[in-house]
C-alpha cells in the first residue's frame, strides 16, 4: 500500500479518477479513496463482469477509465470500499473501511470529487413501499440488473429522468408514463442545448427511445400524491405552472407500483462544509456549491474540488475540472507544469460546456415551487418523522435560518444528517418566509457523516505516514 | 405592537436562564421581549447533554440545584411539556486511588451542602451499575440524578413564552445597548427596541454583553464536546460520570452520549464567526473522550457514533454564577455563566425574576458570590491549573 501519496482524491468518479489519471501522468502518485466496489461513480458505475447484457445508452468511457486506474496502479492506490467520514480544515481525512475500522490521512493535498445527490420533493404518499429515487433505480439496474415488475411511473425533471425510463424499458419494464415537470424546452432553450450537438443528441435519443416504445410522457406535470394501502399502487398527476406549482386542470390517477422521483441533482457539500469551506449558491448549478477559484482550490488551502460537488455541470465538465485540478495539484506541490496545457485545453471546453449546463438548467433546473405538492401532513424528513407544517410552525415562530430550524423541528437531524430532506427543508423555509431560496441557509456538517464504531475512533491510531 | 412600545423588561440571550427569567417575569405582570440571536436554546443549553446532576456543582450551588433539578421533573406543570425528565441514580467513578481519595473530598463537600451523595467502592458501583467496569476502585453515588432533552428545551420554551406573551425576538443580534436611566434603546439588525430593564443572560457572550456598559470582566469560554451513538439496547440504567474526564448516559430512545473529554481547551472570545476550533486538538480530545467510555463501559465497544459536535460554557474564574445587578447602570441585571447550569436554570431564572418582581425569591439570588461586581478584580482564569470545581 502506497502510504507516502502526497495526494488523497476523494471519489473516483469521473472527476476525481480523471486527477489521479491526470496526476498519475505527470509522475505524481495518490491516493484515490471511494466508498464503491469500482470506479465509475454513479454515471459510470457498474456491477460483476457477468452481468449480461449492457445497459442500454452506457458510456464505455467508464470501463476505460477502470482499465486505465488498474494500469496505474504503481501510482493510484485505488482503494475501494473507503469512505471518507470526516474532512478537517487541517486537511486531515477519517477514512472508515468496511463500515469497521477509522484510519486518518493527512495529506498535502485532497481533491474533493464527491459528485451530487438527488433532489426529492416529497408529497403525499412518498414514503410508502415502491417509492424510489431515480437514482436509485438506475443504480439497481446498473450493479444488478434488477428491473421493477408492474407498472412504473416516474417523475421529476431533468436528463436523469428519461435516461432512467429509457433504460427500465430496454429491459422490459413496464413505463406506464412519465411526468416531467418541465415543458418541452422553448426554441431558444433548444438553440442554446445545441451548442453541445454530442451531448443534445443524446438527449434527443433518450427521448427516441420513449417515443418509439409509445411511453407517454405527460410535460408540465407533477406526480402530487402516491396512493395505496401499504405499498404504492397509484400516482395522482397534475399540471403545473412554469415554476412547477400545480393548477387547475384536468387531473390523472395512474396505476403504478413502482414510483420512481427525481428533481435533478445537487451537490454534494457534506465534505466541504465539514472542512469550512466558503459556500455560495448558484441557482444554474443546482443550488449551494463550495466557492473555487479558477484553480478549482476551494477557500481551504490546498483543498480542491473538482466535478459535480462545486456546482451541476453533469460528466464531461467533471473530466476538465479533473484535469485542472491535477494541474493546480501538481504546481502547488512543486511538482512542476506538464499538465499545463492539458489543463488549458480542458478550461477551454468548460466555457461551452457550462453555457449548455446554464441552458439545461433554465429549463429543468429546480424552480421554486418544487414543494408545492406537499401538505401540512406530508412528512418531509423520514428519518425524524418531521411534517411540512411542523417546519412551517417553526419558520411562523421567526425561525429563518436552516440551523435553528433543524434544532426545533429535529428535521435533518436523523440517521441521514439530511441528505434526503435538506434541499425539501430549503425549499419550505422559502416558501413560507417569501424569500429566496438562497436565504434559507445551508446546514452544517458534523463528523462523522457515516456512523463510525466508537471503538475505531478511541483508538484512532496516529496519522498515516505522508511525506 | 408599536415599534414605539416601551417594554418593561428586554431579556438578551435565549438559553435556559435567559427563558425562564422571561418567563416569569411574563407570568409576574411585565410586558417582555426576548432577543435571541439564533434559536432559543441552541447554544449551551441545547448543545449540553442535558445532566440534571448534583456531583457537578461548587457546593454553595447545591441547594439551587436540587430545586433546579425538581422543577425539571416538574416540568409539565410549570412548561407545560415534559422535557423528557428521566429519573436517574448517577454515579463518579475513579480508576485509581489519587482520584478516588479527591472525589471523596469533593464529593463530601456537596454531601455538607445537602447532596444526597455517599462514596461506595467499585464492587457496590457495579452492583448499582452492572455496565462498569472492573478496574474501577472508588465511586460517589447520589440518587438524584438525570437528564432532561435539553436539544428538545428551545421548543418547549418557546410555546410556553408565547402563551405567557413574552414578545419573542429570534435571529434578531444585538449590536449594543444605549441610554440610561429613562429606558434602554437595543440597537439590532432589525427595529430597535426599548425597555426599562435588561436582563443580559448571554452565557459565553456575557463578556462582550456588559462590554456594552463600558465594564470587562474575566469571563471565558471553555470548549465541551458531546458524540452520540446510535440507538442500542438498555447498557446504562444511571448517569455514569468518570471523575474529571466525561459524563455517559443512555438516551430513553437507546442512543448513548458521550460528553467531555481530557484536553479540552479555554477560549476567549467565542463568537462562533471568529472561532476557528482547531480540529486536531477537537478530534483528540474526543478520541480520549470515546476511550475513557469504552474504559469505563466496556460494552460501549460495538456502539457506533454518529454525530459530534462542540458547545461553549461561559466561566468565570471562580467556577460561580455571574448574577445579580450590574455595578454602575441601574436596571440592568446578568445571569449565567453557571457550572452546570442546565440543572439549576429554571430555578435561578425563577430566583431572578421574583427578585425583579419584588417579590421574596426563595433562595438568596442576589448573593455576594455571584455578583457581577466582584468580577471586575477578578485575575483571569489560570488556564494551566483551571478553575475550583467544588
Amino acid at each position: 500500500m502506497n502510504t507516502a501519496a502526497p495526494v488523497v482524491i476523494v471519489g473516483a468518479g469521473p472527476a476525481g479518477a480523471t486527477a489521479a489519471l491526470s496526476l498519475a501522468e505527470a509522475g505524481i502518485s495518490s491516493v484515490l479513496l471511494d466508498d464503491n466496489g469500482a470506479a465509475g461513480g454513479q454515471v459510470w458505475r457498474t456491477g460483476a463482469a457477468d452481468l449480461g447484457p449492457p445497459l442500454a445508452y452506457t458510456d464505455a468511457r467508464g470501463d476505460e477509465l477502470r482499465r486505465d486506474l488498474k494500469r496505474h496502479g504503481d501510482l493510484i492506490d485505488h482503494r475501494t470500499g473507503h469512505e471518507v467520514v470526516g474532512l478537517f480544515p487541517d486537511l486531515r481525512l477519517w477514512v472508515l473501511e468496511g463500515g469497521e475500522t477509522v484510519t486518518s490521512l493527512h495529506p498535502k493535498a485532497i481533491v474533493v470529487a464527491t459528485g451530487a445527490l438527488e433532489v426529492f420533493a416529497p408529497v403525499p404518499g412518498w414514503t410508502r413501499p415502491g417509492v424510489y429515487g431515480l437514482g436509485g433505480l438506475q443504480a439497481l439496474m446498473k450493479t444488478s440488473r434488477v428491473v421493477p415488475d408492474g407498472p412504473v411511473v416516474l417523475g421529476g425533471a431533468g436528463p436523469l429522468l428519461r435516461l432512467v425510463a429509457a433504460q427500465l424499458a430496454s429491459f422490459g419494464a413496464e413505463i406506464a408514463a412519465v411526468v416531467d415537470a418541465a415543458p418541452w424546452p422553448s426554441s431558444g432553450q433548444v438553440l442554446r442545448l445545441a451548442s453541445q450537438p454530442g451531448l443534445l443528441a443524446k438527449g434527443l435519443a433518450f427521448e427516441w427511445g420513449l417515443l418509439r416504445r409509445g411511453i407517454p410522457v405527460h410535460r408540465g406535470s407533477a406526480i402530487v400524491e402516491v396512493a395505496g394501502d401499504e405499498e404504492a399502487d397509484s400516482v395522482l398527476v397534475a399540471p403545473v405552472d412554469e415554476n412547477w406549482r400545480p393548477v387547475d386542470g384536468p387531473r390523472r390517477r395512474l396505476e403504478a407500483r413502482v414510483v420512481g422521483l427525481g428533481y435533478g441533482v445537487r451537490s454534494n457539500v457534506e465534505l466541504t462544509r465539514l472542512a469550512g469551506c466558503e459556500h455560495t449558491f448558484s441557482a444554474s448549478r443546482g443550488g449551494w456549491h463550495a466557492t473555487r477559484n479558477r484553480d478549482m482550490e476551494t477557500t481551504v488551502e490546498n483543498l480542491f474540488l473538482a466535478g459535480d460537488g462545486g456546482g451541476i455541470g453533469g460528466v464531461e465538465v467533471a473530466l476538465a475540472e479533473g484535469v485542472i485540478a491535477a494541474a493546480s495539484v501538481s504546481e502547488r506541490l512543486g511538482q512542476g507544469d506538464r499538465l499545463k496545457t492539458k489543463a488549458a485545453k480542458a478550461r477551454g471546453r468548460m466555457v461551452d460546456l457550462v453555457r449548455f449546463q446554464d441552458a439545461l438548467a433554465d429549463w429543468s433546473g429546480v424552480r421554486p415551487g418544487i414543494l408545492a405538492g406537499s401538505t401540512e401532513d406530508t412528512i418531509i424528513c423520514r428519518c425524524e418523522d418531521v411534517t411540512r407544517g411542523e417546519i412551517a410552525a417553526a419558520v411562523a415562530a421567526g425561525y429563518t435560518d436552516i440551523g435553528p430550524v433543524k434544532m426545533n423541528t429535529r428535521a435533518g437531524m436523523g440517521l441521514c444528517q439530511g441528505r434526503t430532506c435538506t434541499p425539501a427543508l430549503q425549499a419550505i423555509m422559502a416558501s413560507e418566509t417569501g424569500r429566496p431560496l438562497a436565504e434559507a441557509g445551508l446546514p452544517t456538517s458534523r463528523a462523522p457523516l457515516r456512523p463510525v464504531p466508537l471503538k475505531a475512533l478511541a483508538q484512532l491510531p496516529l496519522d498515516e505516514a505522508v511525506e | 405592537m408599536k415599534q414605539t412600545e416601551i417594554y418593561d423588561s428586554a431579556v438578551i440571550g435565549g438559553g435556559v436562564m435567559g427563558c425562564t427569567t422571561a418567563l416569569h417575569l411574563a407570568r409576574g405582570g411585565m410586558r417582555v421581549v426576548l432577543v435571541e440571536r439564533g434559536g432559543l436554546c441552541g447554544e449551551a443549553t441545547g448543545r449540553c447533554g442535558g445532566t440534571l446532576s448534583l456531583m457537578y456543582v461548587p457546593a454553595i450551588l447545591v441547594p439551587y440545584a436540587i430545586r433546579g433539578r425538581e422543577l425539571w421533573k416538574d416540568a409539565p406543570r410549570w412548561l407545560g411539556r415534559d422535557v423528557g425528565f428521566n429519573d436517574r441514580h448517577g454515579l463518579d467513578i475513579a480508576f485509581t486511588d489519587a482520584d478516588g481519595e479527591t472525589l471523596r473530598a469533593e464529593m463530601e463537600l456537596r454531601a455538607a451542602a445537602g447532596a444526597p451523595i455517599e462514596i461506595i467502592d467499585g464492587n457496590q458501583a457495579r452492583k448499582i451499575e452492572p455496565a462498569l467496569s472492573k478496574d474501577i476502585v472508588a465511586a460517589a453515588h447520589c440518587a438524584q440524578d438525570g437528564h432532561a432533552l435539553s436539544y428538545l428545551s428551545g421548543v418547549f420554551f418557546h410555546r410556553a413564552l408565547a402563551r405567557a406573551g413574552v414578545d419573542i425576538r429570534v435571529g434578531t443580534d444585538v449590536f449594543g445597548v444605549e441610554g440610561g436611566d429613562r429606558g434602554f434603546v437595543l440597537r439590532t439588525a432589525k427595529q430597535s427596541i426599548r425597555a426599562r430593564r435588561i436582563v443580559l443572560a448571554g452565557g459565553v457572550w456575557m463578556r462582550k454583553m456588559i462590554g456594552w456598559f463600558g465594564l470587562d470582566v474575566p469571563i471565558i469560554g471553555r470548549v465541551t464536546q458531546e458524540t452520540i451513538s446510535e440507538r442500542m439496547p438498555p447498557i446504562l440504567a444511571s448517569g455514569v460520570r468518570v471523575f474529571r474526564d466525561i459524563s455517559l448516559k443512555q438516551a430513553a430512545n437507546g442512543t448513548v452520549l458521550v460528553g467531555g473529554g481530557r484536553g479540552s481547551r479555554w477560549i476567549e472570545d467565542a463568537d462562533r464567526e471568529t472561532v476557528e476550533l482547531d480540529p486536531a486538538v477537537v478530534n483528540q480530545v474526543m478520541m480520549n473522550a470515546l476511550g475513557s467510555a469504552r474504559r469505563a463501559v466496556p460494552a460501549l465497544a460495538v456502539a457506533r457514533a454518529v454525530r459530534m459536535w462542540t458547545g461553549i460554557e461561559g466561566i468565570a474564574p471562580d467556577n460561580m454564577p455571574v448574577i445579580g445587578p450590574l455595578p454602575g447602570t441601574a436596571d440592568v441585571f446578568t445571569i449565567g455563566c453557571q457550572r452546570s447550569g442546565f440543572t439549576a436554570g429554571p430555578f435561578m431564572g425563577r430566583l431572578l425574576a421574583d427578585a425583579l418582581l419584588g417579590r421574596q425569591p426563595e433562595m438568596p439570588i442576589f448573593a455576594p458570590a455571584f455578583d457581577p461586581a466582584r468580577l471586575l478584580s477578578m485575575a483571569p482564569v489560570d488556564r494551566e491549573r483551571g478553575v475550583p470545581t467544588v
